[in-house]
């Protein structure tokens, strides 16, 4: 499964104007300065390719959204991508990065609250049920260790999922199968900015098809 | 009519039933014609058996259309309440839709009904969708796991306006029945008279839910009785039971196709009703709401997962959903380390990150619409002359080389750089004249672009007659536009 081309194009397009862009805010940076601007650059690249490509023009991907503002919630970024976005287009990320981060942080404290309470309910719950299970299942030895091995198996899906939700930009508020699709959609994405970029250092043409 | 393919149908069974059928359908219209409203006598239209039709009518009018009020007086009449939260539930999963899947879910009910008042029928895509849905519904718990209980409940002796009607009441007590009512669930089974016992362990193992009433099975078991039970058995005797199961068969296949196309009409070519999808419940899954969202929902994940697994290298091997998921994360995160690394490479390779230079990293159309982007963008490199980058990038990592003059070296690189200038030498006669002289390497680089066009204009030519570079000559010619 590879990225449209048309993707790949606007991607490339956008990437060597927002490299620009960065080379020429970078002429006093440090090396690792200027390497998090290279890197901010071309995030931004691919999340402003991507958000235009789109089929429906609306809905630009939670991970290009959350991308964005993730480099916009640092402040020594601004001019950097005030040049590349242009104003009101960073305007509205660091707007949207600074809102997010409050509400975040108030819904984090309610949610916690929440979960707290849920969990310990759910947990005695399901606890007595388990234990009039294996009450139950005592006697037919087996169906204990196939629900255990199960849990367990559950469980593990569930820290993947977990680890994978912070890599995925934005898929914090993520669960299951949108999530999954983000990561099908970032998968992709993340793809075509190596290829792209293996082909700027090597300086050879990308396949842009 | 028969809208299936042949395979599904038993060849020799089909025909009588539709022979069968077709008597049916004769003996309908004369039953028929006389008695009924014409607004839903079309879809309730049993003179056999008015408990079954109330029951009808109440499921209808739940859908939205006025019940019949001549059957007012029979005990099914006033049936228990519908669960209408349920309802809504059961609902929303047929998003309104479907004037074209009629034809589709509809083969049998016309077979059965050869009413006038059919085109309301095809009008009505509600309850067209309905049918078709609920066909499709019902020919799966019957297919796998009921074998025995549906031929039977098929292939009942059913005569023509009974046999119609059942059908109609099999769309409509599937409905009500998945939605927890008692009263047409009862009816269904009293309508089912000899495979009773079947119809009752069906119930019960299918959907928990149809609570049979029992005062009201034994209410109806008599009028059923003296509605249908002589026809009956006149058919049984024509057909005998074989015949009868193999035509329950037919006709459940037949019921099944209509379901498959339906599903097929839905979840393929139109886009329009992209919520719906068709779901199948197999032996001894549930069918309520829930369950079937839930069954939804992980068959779109492991779609998702599959297309996953065809993305991520090295992951098709792998079995089980951790194992995978690992394998999704491990790829995600060399990804991202890539990435970092990529641009620790830029940044150290070439510290101007400029590469309008290298013309052929687009195509034209990009170029040409960046082209003016770049000439307001691009600063004029002012510094001091430029370094022989080549060798030390050759000899030392290109880390320490940009560290030790990275930061002053305002040369551009990538002419410089090994790999893309053998590329150009060997392609482009007129960098390889460039590149020779540092001097005028420094010329090309420090002047305005007008120094490019100037310098191509003498070897227009020869660029233009190296035909595998052509698209680069015509670039140069935009910028020569662009610039005279």
């Amino acid at each position: 499964m590879h990225a449209p081309r048309k993707f790949r194009k606007a991607f490339m397009a956008q990437l060597l104007v927002s490299l620009r862009a960065a080379g020429q805010a970078s002429k006093s940076m440090g090396l690792r300065e200027r390497r998090d601007a290279v890197r901010l650059s071309s995030d931004v690249a691919m999340a402003l390719a991507s958000a235009r490509t789109r089929s429906a023009p609306r809905s630009s991907a939670a991970w290009a959204r959350a991308l964005v503002a993730r480099h916009a919630v640092e402040r020594r970024n601004e001019a950097l991508m005030r040049r590349i976005m242009g104003g009101a287009g960073y305007e509205m990320a660091a707007a949207a990065a600074a809102a997010a981060r409050s509400r975040k942080e108030a819904r984090s404290r309610r949610i916690v609250r929440r979960s707290r309470r849920v969990c310990s309910g759910s947990a005695g719950r399901r606890r007595r049920v388990s234990l009039a299970a294996a009450a139950a299942a005592a006697a037919a030895s087996g169906g204990a260790v196939r629900c255990s091995a199960m849990a367990a198996a559950r469980r593990m899906v569930k820290a993947r999922l977990r680890v994978l939700r912070s890599l995925v930009p934005g898929g914090e508020a993520l669960r299951g199968l949108s999530l999954l699709s983000e990561t099908l959609d970032y998968v992709v994405c993340l793809k075509t900015q190596v290829e792209l970029m293996q082909c700027l250092c090597k300086g050879s043409r990308p396949k842009l098809g | 009519m028969n809208c299936g393919p042949p395979d599904q149908l038993p060849p020799a069974s089909a025909p009588s039933c539709f022979l069968n059928l077709n008597w049916d359908q004769s003996m309908a219209a004369a039953a028929a014609g006389d008695h009924l409203d014409p607004a839903l006598s079309s879809m309730v239209s049993s003179p056999a058996s008015n408990s079954t039709a109330a029951a009808a009518t109440d499921g209808l009018a739940l859908h939205g259309i006025s019940p019949q009020p001549q059957y007012g007086g029979t005990p099914l009449s006033s049936p228990p309440k519908l669960n209408l939260s349920m309802m809504g539930q059961f609902h929303h999963y047929q998003p309104p839709q479907v004037g074209g899947a009629g034809p589709g879910g509809l083969p049998i009910l016309e077979n059965l009904m050869p009413m006038g008042h059919l085109d309301q029928f095809l009008a009505d895509p509600g309850f067209a969708e309905r049918a078709a849905r609920l066909s499709g519904f019902d020919g799966r718990p019957g297919g796998s796991g009921y074998g025995g209980a549906v031929p039977g409940q098929f292939g009942l002796p059913d005569a023509g306006p009974v046999g119609a009607l059942k059908e109609l009441e099999l769309g409509n007590g599937r409905d009500e029945s998945s939605v927890s009512d008692p009263a047409s669930a009862s009816a269904e089974m009293a309508l089912k008279g000899p495979s009773d016992g079947n119809a009752k362990k069906r119930k019960a193992s299918g959907k928990g839910k149809g609570k049979d009433g029992p005062g009201s099975t034994a209410a109806k078991d008599p009028a059923k009785e003296e509605s249908s039970g002589k026809r009956c058995k006149s058919a049984d005797e024509s057909n005998g039971v074989e015949d009868n199961s193999g035509k329950g068969k037919a006709a459940q296949s037949n019921s099944e196709n209509g379901g498959k196309k339906q599903g097929k009409d839905t979840s393929k070519p139109p886009e329009p009703p992209k919520d719906y999808i068709h779901v199948r419940a197999r032996r001894g899954e549930a069918t309520d709401s829930h369950s079937l969202a839930e069954r939804v929902r992980r068959e779109k994940i492991s779609q998702r997962m599959k297309l996953l697994q065809d993305l991520v290298p090295g992951c098709n091997k792998v079995v089980g959903k951790a194992v995978m998921l690992d394998e999704i994360i491990n790829y995600v995160q060399s990804l991202q380390r890539q990435v970092e690394f990529l641009s620790m490479k830029l940044a150290t390779v070439n510290p101007q990150l400029d590469f309008n230079n290298l013309p052929n990293l687009l195509p034209k159309d990009i170029h040409q619409s960046c082209g003016p982007m770049q000439n307001s963008h691009f600063p004029l490199e002012t510094s001091g002359a430029p370094l022989p980058y080549l060798n030390q990038s050759h000899q030392g990592s290109p880390l320490g080389c940009s560290l030790t003059n990275g930061m002053d070296n305002q040369s551009n690189m990538h002419p410089l750089d090994p790999a893309f200038c053998r590329q150009m030498n060997s392609q482009h006669p007129f960098l390889n004249g460039v590149s020779d002289a540092a001097s005028q390497v420094g010329t090309f680089w420090q002047d305005d672009l007008q120094s490019v066009v100037h310098m191509d204009i003498g070897q227009g030519q020869e660029i233009a007659a190296t035909s595998s570079n052509s698209y680069n000559g015509s670039l140069q010619t935009v910028h020569m536009k662009m610039e005279l």
